[in-house]
């Protein structure tokens, strides 16, 4: 039935079909072409901006060649001070927890001893007057151990004892141990 | 034997060939060019920024000054030697016990390992800097004394850290730790990159100054 009413023959439908693969191959065809030509060219406009910025970087590299002498001076100056830098960031503070702590002894009361490192400090002091040391266990220990500065972690109280004329007191200091910078 | 098929599918014949060119043109073309553009652009990139560093280098060494470099080089080299330099610290011990009004009674170095298969020195810390060790002898009435010293030991040149002190009436002994690093010339010079000091770096050297002013 179908058939009967169909104007156009299977000749012409073929022709039609076949005319528009071809067109459609063409137009794929052409694009892909144009596609890669394009994609050449810019490949192409790359490859001399490279080689631009390639002459570019050779002449600041040679005019930085001139100043080889300050140049290297400049590097090593910045490599010592590095160095001095993570030195001092990092410094035990041996000496200066200890001039903290001796600085706040009371004139009355005699240093004998100190032993000090990063960890501990012990201080060995003598006085005719025990009330002076007890005063030094009761109010400066308490300023010491309020110093957060410090970094005081416990104080001990060793020993007393009586020599000749004068009470012997030894107090330890514990410090936390800090970590180290970079 | 093949003319009635040709005949038949010659129509066919061009558009086949041309969608297997285009696929070609597409994985054996177009496809490597795209990675070789990647590629390009990642290497452009890369030299757009060397030229900058370069730039920037270039701007850093011409601005300054060579007075001021050979005088700050001076002082860093003071202040860090490149090697142990065992008269710079009995200058340093001299001038820490003038200053503390100590007498340097004796002092001795720890030499350390002579030989050994260690790749670090048994003589650095944490900080990765080697060092050497002095065992200072000291004589003074005043406790407060050799904690002075110790403090300018330390405000001198080379640049030391005091490991401990003991004191026992009027005597006292500190160790101290003098230090230095070698560096390699080839390895530093193979830097692109000069940055100019820091703010916290310039204070450093502005420090380094001031305690090499007041020996």
């Amino acid at each position: 039935m179908k058939d009967d009413i169909n104007l156009i023959t299977p000749r012409k439908i073929t022709k039609s079909a076949i005319r528009k693969i071809v067109l459609t191959s063409f137009i794929v065809f052409g694009s892909v072409f144009a596609i890669t030509v394009a994609a050449f060219f810019y490949t192409f406009f790359l490859h001399s901006t490279s080689s631009s910025l390639d002459a570019q970087s050779k002449t600041i590299q040679l005019s930085i060649s001139g100043l080889g002498d300050r140049r290297e001076k400049t590097i090593i100056i910045k490599d010592r001070l590095t160095n001095i830098q993570k030195i001092l960031n990092n410094l035990k503070k041996v000496e200066s927890n200890t001039s903290s702590i001796v600085s706040e002894i009371p004139k009355g009361i005699v240093v004998v001893g100190v032993n000090a490192d990063d960890q501990k400090i012990t201080l060995r002091l003598s006085s005719p007057s025990l009330n002076e040391l007890d005063l030094l266990t009761q109010d400066t220990m308490l300023k010491f151990a309020k110093n957060s500065k410090l970094g005081i972690k416990k104080i001990d109280s060793s020993s007393l004892s009586v020599a000749k004329d004068a009470y012997r007191l030894t107090l330890d200091f514990f410090f936390t141990s800090k970590a180290v910078k970079k | 034997m093949l003319a009635p098929y040709y005949s038949k599918y010659k129509q066919y014949i061009l558009p086949i060939v041309l969608i297997c060119v285009s696929f070609f043109i597409i994985f054996k073309v177009f496809l490597p060019e795209l990675t070789s553009i990647s590629e390009e652009k990642r290497t452009i990139e890369t030299q757009k920024m060397e030229i900058e560093t370069l730039k920037k280098t270039f701007q850093v060494l011409s601005s300054q000054d060579d007075t001021k470099i050979g005088d700050d080089l001076k002082i860093v080299k003071l202040a860090l030697p490149t090697s142990k330099d065992p008269s710079a610290v009995f200058q340093a011990m001299v001038s820490a016990a003038e200053k503390s009004k100590v007498e340097l009674k004796q002092y001795s170095f720890k030499v350390g390992n002579i030989y050994g298969k260690q790749v670090n020195s048994p003589n650095s810390d944490k900080k990765g800097i080697p060092f050497l060790t002095v065992l200072i002898r000291l004589s003074s009435p005043d406790a407060q004394s050799f904690i002075r010293f110790a403090s300018e030991i330390q405000k001198g040149m080379p640049i030391s850290e005091v490991n401990n002190i003991n004191i026992q009436g009027s005597s006292g002994t500190l160790e101290v730790n003098f230090y230095y690093k070698p560096y390699d010339l080839t390895v530093l010079a193979k830097q692109n990159k000069v940055i100019p000091l820091s703010a916290s770096e310039e204070k450093i050297l502005e420090q380094l100054k001031e305690w090499e002013g007041s020996k």
